[in-house]
């Protein structure tokens, strides 16, 4: 074949640029670190970057779903505890009371002791978080859901569940209602408690005992309820923390750069550049001019 | 014979190595000019029959000149080139495409419309929030504004497109009236330059649109495309582009003029460029709008049936006139008020967050083709992307492939300074021994006078 001048030229500059576009390839995986940018890099693994991504998005807003709900639930639970151990108290005290030598004075100061005890049983029943009440079912904007009025305690919340969705179609509810709080039957007791103090009716004293048992049985019943709710939001939270970390891994598996190898590359490319223009400037300059 | 006859041969012999030695000087000089095919100087012997039997040589001429050139290497050329550029132009403008859609980075649509699922996220964990409401409303507008500003990207990138095809059209006009002019001239007796200027017009024209070739013995040259005559000896026709408009979308038709039959363009860059303005952009844009028309209607209707804070119900969250990519926009009572975000299916409990949550779902609905909006415009990408893949590994082959025939035809037509100095030398050596025989000829001379 004949070889002339602007064959070499397009050849050379052709060659050239084939390198030079490789090197600029590399150059541009090895300073990002990641070898699919673009969905031209690579479509197929671009998509299932892509996917995988959206998946991981989803799995960090389930992530923050669990972590602004666990402290709701954690004072919930706190309250309950709190109205359970108050339940304990007036126990203790009903069981004093109901001893025949106890009269008078002393009867009064345990009427005032469960008077004090229903004010801070309301006081919990009406507590919030981060200014959401606790227990006024989906009615978080009412700062006193539970009111005392002439002995008797009413509740003006709703009885709508608060639902937190904690991964993939597992919803819970995260509340106890005001009405619930009211069917364990505390604060009906606490008040028959007190009027049987103020009247000395022994006999009703001795009975609330066994009622405010049953309050306490109703509370451990409340208790259970939101301590599976934690249960299930733990699991879920596991599992999401464990896909997280797949998720994460597979997207560095598609998207990242294999360091070693691009580097690799990139010093095979570079030594094929060098000789490719070394070559090409060799070649130029020969010429039979340098001859005649 | 006389002796001065030998003078005659001499100087014959001078006047035709000069002309190689033109020729050759010529090929030097033009060994980088594009289109140029070397010439060649056919030198003969030249005799006088003395009789039936005996003829006698009286010295050289130089003859006929020669283009030297390759018809099938050029036909073969000429066929590949519309695909080259036909695939150079399809990465260019899908390489844009690709760079507007600004993939992965903050500001690109994936990662707002998953910022605005968020908000929608954290509001549903806080119904009762002005701040989450806030968050909601900048996020909705952040989707609205991010839309839009692709809406106008690929808008202008479209008419971009149209100003590339009425410029590539008027500057094919040119080089076909150019390609009559010579086909004037040819009529008159082809030359080589005119034939070399023919050429590397038809290699152009090549390159912009798909063509016939036919060059008649004289020279001159006949271009059709798709069965439709550009030039004709020494008529030519000129294309024109008309704007159809076709219920909303508009479309360009590249014809002739008067004519009402419109030529298929399907390769060349003028292929390739109408086929991004009148299929890809519109499809592109036309997804956008889908995105954004599903995700107003969807969300809206969520919206519309939920209560906000104050216990109002009925309102839009993005505004329900504008549904497509370029005019999506949240509703200005949101925009006002974000306060005015709802978040529960009934009036009663601040705290309900269901209306809220059911707008999350949404991310999940296939609401756009059978898929989620995520699925959808992660589909446009990989689309998009497999596409500028492929445009790039066509043009490769195709680039190695005309490079290969621009060989062929160079090996052929180009000129190489090597074999053009060698002969230059051969030449001069010829020039001076032709002066050494003149010489000679005044030395027998002289001493023929001497006798005298």
């Amino acid at each position: 074949m004949r070889v002339t001048q602007m064959m070499m030229m397009r050849n050379s500059l052709e060659r050239l640029n084939r390198r030079t576009s490789n090197i600029s390839r590399l150059q541009d995986i090895i300073s990002t670190g990641k070898e699919i940018e673009k969905p031209s890099d690579d479509p197929v693994r671009f998509s299932r970057a892509e996917r995988m991504n959206r998946m991981l998005q989803r799995n960090e807003r389930f992530q923050s779903t669990i972590d602004r709900a666990s402290g709701w639930i954690d004072s919930t639970d706190l309250g309950l505890q709190q109205l359970s151990e108050i339940t304990a108290d007036a126990i203790e005290v009903a069981q004093r009371a109901s001893d025949g030598t106890i009269e008078g004075e002393v009867l009064e100061s345990l009427r005032k002791k469960v008077e004090a005890m229903i004010e801070d049983a309301l006081s919990i029943a009406n507590s919030d978080y981060v200014g959401k009440s606790l227990f006024a079912g989906t009615d978080t904007g009412l700062s006193e859901p539970f009111t005392l009025n002439s002995g008797v305690v009413s509740y003006t919340g709703n009885d709508d569940v608060i639902r937190r969705e904690f991964s993939d179609n597992l919803f819970a509810a995260i509340n106890i209602t005001g009405q619930e709080i009211l069917d364990t039957q505390l604060f009906q007791e606490l008040t028959s408690l007190e009027a049987a103090l103020a009247a000395g009716d022994k006999a009703t004293i001795q009975a609330s005992i066994d009622s405010m048992k049953t309050v306490q049985d109703n509370f451990s019943g409340l208790t259970a309820t939101i301590g599976s709710v934690k249960k299930s939001m733990t699991l879920a939270e596991d599992r999401l923390a464990a896909a997280k970390l797949n998720l994460q891994e597979f997207i560095s598996d598609e998207e990242d750069a294999d360091m070693v190898e691009a580097i690799i590359k990139f010093e095979s490319e570079q030594t094929a550049y060098q000789a490719a223009l070394r070559v090409t400037s060799e070649v130029s300059q020969m010429n039979i001019l340098q001859y005649l | 014979m006389a002796i001065s006859n030998l003078l005659e041969i001499g100087k014959r012999s001078l006047l035709a190595n000069q002309s190689a030695m033109n020729t050759t000087a010529g090929n030097i000089t033009n060994a980088n000019t594009p289109g140029y095919s070397r010439r060649r100087v056919d030198i003969s012997n030249i005799s006088v029959q003395l009789s039936s039997l005996q003829s006698i040589g009286i010295g050289v001429e130089a003859d006929t000149f020669y283009r030297i050139r390759m018809q099938t290497i050029d036909a073969r050329i000429w066929q590949e080139t519309p695909r080259l550029g036909q695939f150079e132009t399809d990465e260019r403008v899908l390489n844009q495409v690709e760079g507007v859609l600004g993939v992965n980075t903050d500001g690109s649509l994936s990662s707002v419309l998953s910022d605005f699922w968020d908000s929608w996220n954290e509001l549903a964990n806080d119904p009762e929030s002005q701040t989450a409401r806030r968050i909601v409303a900048d996020k909705g507008a952040l989707v609205g504004s991010t839309l839009n500003n692709l809406h106008r990207n690929f808008s202008d990138m479209r008419n971009q497109v149209s100003s590339e095809i009425d410029a590539t059209v008027d500057s094919l006009n040119r080089m076909v009236s150019q390609l009559e002019s010579i086909n004037r001239e040819m009529i008159n007796g082809a030359n080589p330059d005119l034939e070399d200027q023919r050429d590397l017009l038809i290699g152009s024209i090549s390159k912009l649109i798909e063509v016939d070739v036919d060059i008649e013995d004289s020279g001159v040259v006949n271009l059709r495309t798709d069965g439709l005559t550009l030039v004709s000896g020494t008529e030519s026709t000129e294309l024109e582009t008309t704007v159809v408009t076709d219920g909303d979308k508009q479309r360009m038709t590249i014809g002739f003029e008067g004519h009402e039959f419109t030529p298929r363009i399907a390769s060349g860059e003028l292929g390739s460029l109408l086929n991004a303005y009148n299929r890809r952009m519109p499809d592109y844009i036309k997804s956008l709008d889908t995105i954004a028309g599903k995700l107003v209607s969807a969300v809206n209707d969520q919206h519309e049936s939920g209560y906000n804070l104050d216990g109002i119900s009925g309102i839009s969250f993005f505004d329900p006139e504008n549904v497509s990519a370029g005019n999506i926009s949240i509703s200005s009572e949101v925009n006002n008020d974000p306060s005015l975000i709802a978040t529960r299916s009934s009036a009663t409990g601040v705290g309900n967050n269901d209306i809220a949550m059911n707008i999350l779902a949404l991310e999940q609905r296939q609401l756009a083709n059978d898929k989620t909006i995520g699925d959808y415009f992660g589909n446009l990408l990989t689309e998009i992307g497999s596409r500028l893949d492929e445009s790039r590994l066509n043009l490769n082959s195709q680039t190695l492939v005309t490079g290969q025939l621009e060989n062929q035809r160079d090996s052929v037509s180009g000129v190489s300074l090597d074999e053009e100095l060698t002969k230059m030398v051969q030449y001069e050596q010829a020039y001076q021994a032709s002066t050494r025989v003149i010489r000679t000829v005044e030395e027998m001379m002289d001493t023929l006078m001497s006798i005298v």
